[in-house]
């Protein structure tokens, strides 16, 4: 908790000043039940995000809250990273910029976001554990979920039955599939991995119940080479070693290719994807099915999914009615309905507890066999993220770090238990380097 | 009384400057008559420019493809041979994505790249006549300066003006880009070399005999010899505005105010993390290259005798 430095009391001081200001004028109560904001009066919001559909249902609020207006700026996508960083400098900070979890850790760890784990406390319940963990990433809350993208497997019905293979339940299973369909037909892979793009490793490791980092009290445990870490990088060491997985690169267009002509006849796939499938792969419409993700652990399974937040910036002058507004746009049910539906375009799947309200409607109606069970898969996926994993202060820089040692690992010019030692010693030198206690755990 | 003191001078100027046109030929004639090439040579030069050829227009024969193809097709198949047209549905797609927010992208872009190069020409000619035609204390300092500041990358230069922008409050004007493109150090060097080569100082002295004032000698003289460098500097400029991505991306916020380069890549942006838009990318980047082209054209008369008389001197 400590390992940040919290900037929240001078956020709280000037809500409080505010207050005193505009007390005479306040507008409409709060409709939300428990949502009680301290600030009163009228106040307007900036929010910067790069989703479809989000700026519709910002209208939608706008109309229904008029003590709280939220101006919607459409930023250029994830280069905003930098910008935002300039404008928190420069005091032209939005109060709330949508985030992935890892940046979110970031920006937490370098005091470019406002604490408001006092205020939001009334919303945790609408998560679940793991997306709030993404906003919490070392005990103090910093923004509100805003979507889940749980993972799950999609493969080739069709050419499982023609080698002989059922969906795998473990990644031993996966393995032993792999190396069977291997057997008859060298050219056909089980599964991918791009070059440049690590996160293989990191779902593996977050399904094993591996935790890279981990706040303890004042410090934070960095451990890359525990034995749930090392299990799910043996996985992927032997995917490589008896060359199992293609590895079709995710920024070659052609890559959907490789699926739909049956050259590799499985993959991790998310919510999501799944709108986009349809026209994707029309070679193999109709011939896939869902399942769920394969485990380590039968006994506790688990699967990774990446978080979308709401991070409020350090700067935000009203942080209780910036949480209030982000807490309605995930978790209301009518605005998730809305922005659940694909012909939002949001690709956004909710981080809520119960998500079968939203399930059926991103399911692509040709891509699967009539056997899939999509639906359940899905909720499943959703139920079962792992919440141990935790994003540390130096995540983002750890993963470009990892970015470049990982392309040496799918050219078998190294081996990931060493990328993985080697990490563990970056990881720790790194957070060292800039102040933030760090030991090594294992 | 002006008409005459403009004509003068120009015709003077003509006058005193020999060499020119009759250089140009000569060159021309030393180059046909002189050594003849082998044949090997003639072989590898033309082998090389058509490498070069195909480098260059293999990307735009790829973009032209990938316009007319939905996106069922461009991921399935083969990337330089054309399948069923869907141009139509693209160009309709973009005209209505969010209310026809590309056409405005390219209509921002072209009121950037036109005001920005303008501005930075005639500051640039002016600069660079300064440096060229005042003989002054520190003058080869400044230019050394200019020379020297025209090696700085302007990424490097876009999070420092942010700062400078959001002090003053201009940050999300479009002040705040159109300042950094009038300042363009390399064009100040082209404008200082187009001085030195085409306004001869005694038609300036000619003109300060017959009364002009400095000011009058630069806008109704100088600038006029110095169209041509001018155009160069324009055109350059232009694209170099047109391309540009940083500066925008940091001082720009909402899509409305994007130039089509942001507006693209937050296209890109949404391919990769929600929704397949990658058709629409490809045939915006397209649409997006012919304002330039036609700028490129219609102008190829100036800016290439522009860039040869650089050469020349």
């Amino acid at each position: 908790m400590t390992t940040y430095r919290a900037r929240a009391l001078t956020a709280s001081a000037a809500a409080a000043s505010l207050s005193l200001l505009l007390a005479a004028c306040s507008g409409g109560a709060g409709t939300e039940a428990g949502a009680r904001p301290s600030t009163e009066g009228k106040v307007t919001l900036e929010f910067w995000s790069w989703t479809d559909g989000i700026e519709a249902q910002t209208k939608v609020w706008n109309q229904r809250h008029p003590e709280t207006q939220v101006r919607f700026v459409n930023a250029a996508g994830e280069t905003v990273y930098q910008k935002l960083r300039a404008a928190v400098n420069a005091g032209t900070a939005p109060c709330l910029s949508k985030m992935d979890g890892m940046n979110l850790a970031s920006f937490a760890a370098d005091g470019l976001l406002t604490d408001i784990t006092r205020t939001a406390a009334q919303y945790k319940e609408r998560y679940t554990a793991p997306a709030w963990n993404a906003v919490s990433p070392g005990g103090a809350t910093f923004g509100i979920p805003m979507g889940s993208s749980p993972q799950f497997t999609a493969y080739r019905a069709d050419l499982f039955k023609k080698y002989g293979i059922e969906a795998p339940k473990t990644w031993d299973d996966l393995i032993a599939a792999g190396r069977k369909v291997r057997q008859q037909d060298k050219n056909v892979k089980i599964f991918n991995m791009a070059g440049e793009d690590p996160s293989t490793l990191v779902d593996l490791s977050w399904q094993a119940g591996a935790q890279w980092y981990k706040a303890d009290g004042d410090h934070w445990t960095i451990d890359f080479t525990s034995p749930e870490a090392l299990a799910a990088g043996d996985v992927v060491q032997r995917l490589v070693d008896d060359d199992l997985a293609s590895n079709a690169s995710y920024a070659d267009p052609g890559v959907f290719k490789t699926w739909d002509l049956g050259r590799t006849i499985a993959m991790t796939t998310s919510t999501w994807q799944l709108p986009i499938y349809d026209t994707n792969f029309p070679k193999s419409k109709g011939k896939w099915q869902l399942a769920d993700s394969p485990v380590f652990d039968t006994t506790r399974p688990r699967t990774a999914s990446n978080f979308d937040t709401t991070a409020v910036l350090k700067g935000c002058k009203y942080p209780d009615r910036a949480a209030q507004f982000a807490a309605w746009l995930s978790s209301d049910k009518e605005s998730l309905t809305t922005l659940t539906d694909p012909a939002s375009k949001s690709g956004l799947f909710p981080a809520v507890d119960d998500v079968s309200p939203y399930v059926d409607k991103i399911i692509p109606t040709d891509m699967f066999n009539k056997e899939s069970d999509s639906a359940p898969v899905i909720k499943t996926a959703a139920s079962r993220v792992g919440d141990q994993w935790r994003y540390g202060p130096n995540y983002a820089a750890m993963y470009s770090e990892m970015q470049k040692q990982w392309g040496k690992v799918i050219k078998k010019e190294l081996t990931v238990k060493d990328m993985l030692t080697g990490l563990q010693k970056w990881t720790v030198n790194d957070l060292n380097s800039k102040d933030i206690k760090a030991v090594a755990g294992s | 009384m002006t008409g005459d003191v403009m004509n003068r001078a120009v015709k003077a100027g003509r006058a005193r400057v020999p060499g020119r046109t009759p250089k140009a030929p000569r060159a021309g004639e030393a180059s046909r008559g002189g050594v003849r090439p082998t044949r090997r040579a003639v072989a590898l030069t033309t082998g090389l420019l058509v490498v070069f050829l195909v480098y260059s227009l293999a990307p735009t024969w790829f973009l032209l493809v990938s316009a007319t193809k939905n996106q069922t097709d461009l991921y399935s198949t083969f990337g330089l041979l054309f399948s069923a047209n869907h141009l139509g549905d693209n160009l309709q797609q973009i005209a209505s994505y969010h209310d026809g927010v590309f056409l405005r992208w390219i209509g921002n872009s072209v009121l950037y790249s036109t005001l920005g190069a303008a501005g930075s020409t005639l500051i640039s000619l002016a600069a660079g006549y300064g440096l060229a035609k005042y003989d002054y204390r520190g003058r080869g300092a400044l230019f050394a300066l200019v020379v020297g500041a025209s090696l700085l990358p302007s990424t490097l230069l876009a999070f420092p003006l942010y700062l400078v922008f959001a002090e003053m409050g201009l940050t999300n004007t479009i002040w705040s880009v159109l300042i950094p493109y009038f300042i363009n150090p390399f064009g100040v060097y082209l404008g200082k070399v187009y001085a030195d080569s085409s306004v001869p100082t005694e038609l300036m002295e000619a003109a300060r005999i017959d009364g002009a004032g400095e000011l009058r000698i630069f806008f109704a003289v100088a600038l006029r010899l110095m169209r041509t460098g001018g155009v160069t500097i324009f055109m350059l400029d232009f694209i170099n505005i047109w391309n540009n991505f940083f500066l925008p991306l940091f001082m720009l916020n909402g899509e409305r105010s994007f130039p089509v380069t942001l507006g693209l890549f937050s296209w890109l942006q949404q391919a990769q993390t929600a929704r397949d838009m990658n058709t629409l990318v490809l045939t915006g980047s397209l649409l997006s290259i012919i304002p330039l082209a036609v700028l490129m054209f219609t102008l190829q008369k100036y800016w290439r005798s522009g860039i040869l008389m650089g050469s020349l001197k």
